[in-house]
């Protein structure tokens, strides 16, 4: 039988938490009783087996997954559109009036462009979703490989573009029937970042490893981001399929 | 990157600097992914667990408080998330109160707990309120107080749910063959 107070005491030291006397107290207790003295030594090699055991290490796709998740344009957005409308409204201490000028702000723009059909350029339109690259990194990118495909099945369109450490691959499709586009990284230098479409549209991707899965149907246009880590672009292996039926494939590199 | 604090890489957040974020995740990815893992013990779930806390304190930046710990926080949704999951799932082992309330065996004694798969079943056969505490506690080397604010529990209640935590998982140690 242990005495409950020698218990809490077995427990308050492993943790480190015993003062100098204290221990000492304990350790003349358990030296005395062979049942606290196993006790003791239990929770000793339990805890020094669970701090033998590894991390576990996240699979690789988690981030690009978790980034593939979130608005990167959800404080973007509050801080250049409304966020100094909302601090005045709301140093008057009236924030309904902000969202109802807001509001009327929205209603009136988007008079406009359904009045006067206003053109409003794709790179501006917010409503694009899952990118994290700056809007400065067009200016910076190089051409590289690009093909052009048009089958019965599928009509595709790919141009890579190469920055110093991201890669893009902007892709067109049209495919009356659902259609697989594989892109394939080495994993290691080179993994997948990012995917856009344009509100709406109907592709689902799915990143698994140093793959990523595309799949689509109709008319849609896309943007997948790769980090190069190399900066020395990498090559991008791309594979069009309908059925587990390969239409189409090719390496594209960049052009150096 | 790496040297801002967590409250820097925040506030960058909030003014719409999406690396910040990119910062944060880098950071505690793995921390989370294994305080996750240690309470569900599977990659897939604790992937998807992963990514829907990430996501959640992404959406909630504005909420957090930055008087406390980015990383206390952070915490507090992974392991809220993870209670969720284990509670909607139904799939924990009901704790077995015989073991809770169980005298201490004088003739058994743990030997040799070498392999960590042994402690991880032993791990699932807790209760998930119990196995948090082990799990931050051990595997994360959180304090008391800091488990106790990541729970919302007062400091003791966290000091009986980690020492009764500890004993039962010895017991299912031992009852796995740990015994002289």
């Amino acid at each position: 039988m242990i005495d409950p107070k020698y218990v809490e005491l077995i427990h308050r030291e492993i943790d480190g938490e015993n003062s100098p006397a204290e221990s000492q107290q304990l350790h003349a207790y358990v030296q005395k009783n062979p049942e606290a003295q196993r006790l003791f030594n239990d929770y000793k090699i339990l805890l020094s087996s669970i701090d033998e055991m590894e991390e576990i290490t996240p699979p690789r796709a988690l981030k690009a997954r978790v980034l593939n998740s979130i608005n990167p344009n959800m404080y973007k957005q509050h801080r250049t559109s409304f966020a100094r409308l909302e601090r005045l409204f709301e140093s008057w201490g009236t924030r309904r009036y902000a969202f109802a000028f807001s509001a009327g702000i929205a209603v009136g723009v988007l008079a406009l462009v359904f009045f006067f059909d206003l053109h409003i350029p794709i790179e501006e339109n917010n409503s694009l979703t899952g990118t994290i690259i700056s809007s400065k990194v067009p200016n910076d990118f190089a051409l590289g490989d690009a093909f052009n495909v048009n089958l019965p099945q599928v009509e595709a369109n790919l141009q890579t573009k190469y920055s110093n450490n991201i890669v893009v691959a902007e892709l067109a499709l049209h495919s009356p029937d659902a259609v697989e586009v594989l892109f394939t990284v080495d994993g290691v230098d080179m993994c997948f970042s990012a995917f856009k479409q344009a509100e709406g549209g109907k592709g689902h991707l799915v990143v698994n490893e140093n793959t990523s899965k595309l799949t689509s149907i109709g008319d849609q246009n896309y943007v997948l981001f790769f980090t190069d880590k190399t900066g020395s672009g990498k090559a991008l292996d791309v594979k069009i399929l309908q059925k587990g039926q390969i239409l189409y494939e090719k390496t594209l590199l960049p052009k150096h | 990157m790496t040297d801002q604090s967590d409250a820097i890489l925040v506030k960058r957040c909030l003014e719409g600097d999406g690396n910040a974020f990119e910062g944060l995740l880098d950071r505690y990815q793995k921390t989370v992914f294994n305080v996750v893992y240690r309470m569900v013990k599977d990659v897939e779930e604790a992937e998807d667990i992963t990514q829907a806390t990430f996501v959640k304190v992404y959406e909630n930046l504005r909420a957090f408080n930055p008087k406390f710990k980015f990383f206390s926080w952070i915490y507090k949704i992974a392991v809220n998330e993870s209670l969720n999951y284990l509670n909607q799932r139904k799939r924990v082992t009901e704790l077995d109160e015989d073991i809770a309330s169980d005298t201490d065996d004088p003739e058994s004694a743990l030997h040799g707990v070498e392999t960590s798969e042994k402690i991880n079943e032993c791990l699932m056969k807790l209760s998930p309120d119990y196995r948090v505490v082990i799990v931050l506690r051990h595997f994360q080397d959180l304090p008391y107080n800091e488990i106790a604010q990541i729970l919302d529990v007062p400091e003791h209640t966290v000091k009986s749910r980690l020492f009764a935590a500890r004993k039962m998982l010895r017991k299912h140690l031992i009852r796995k063959g740990f015994q002289t």
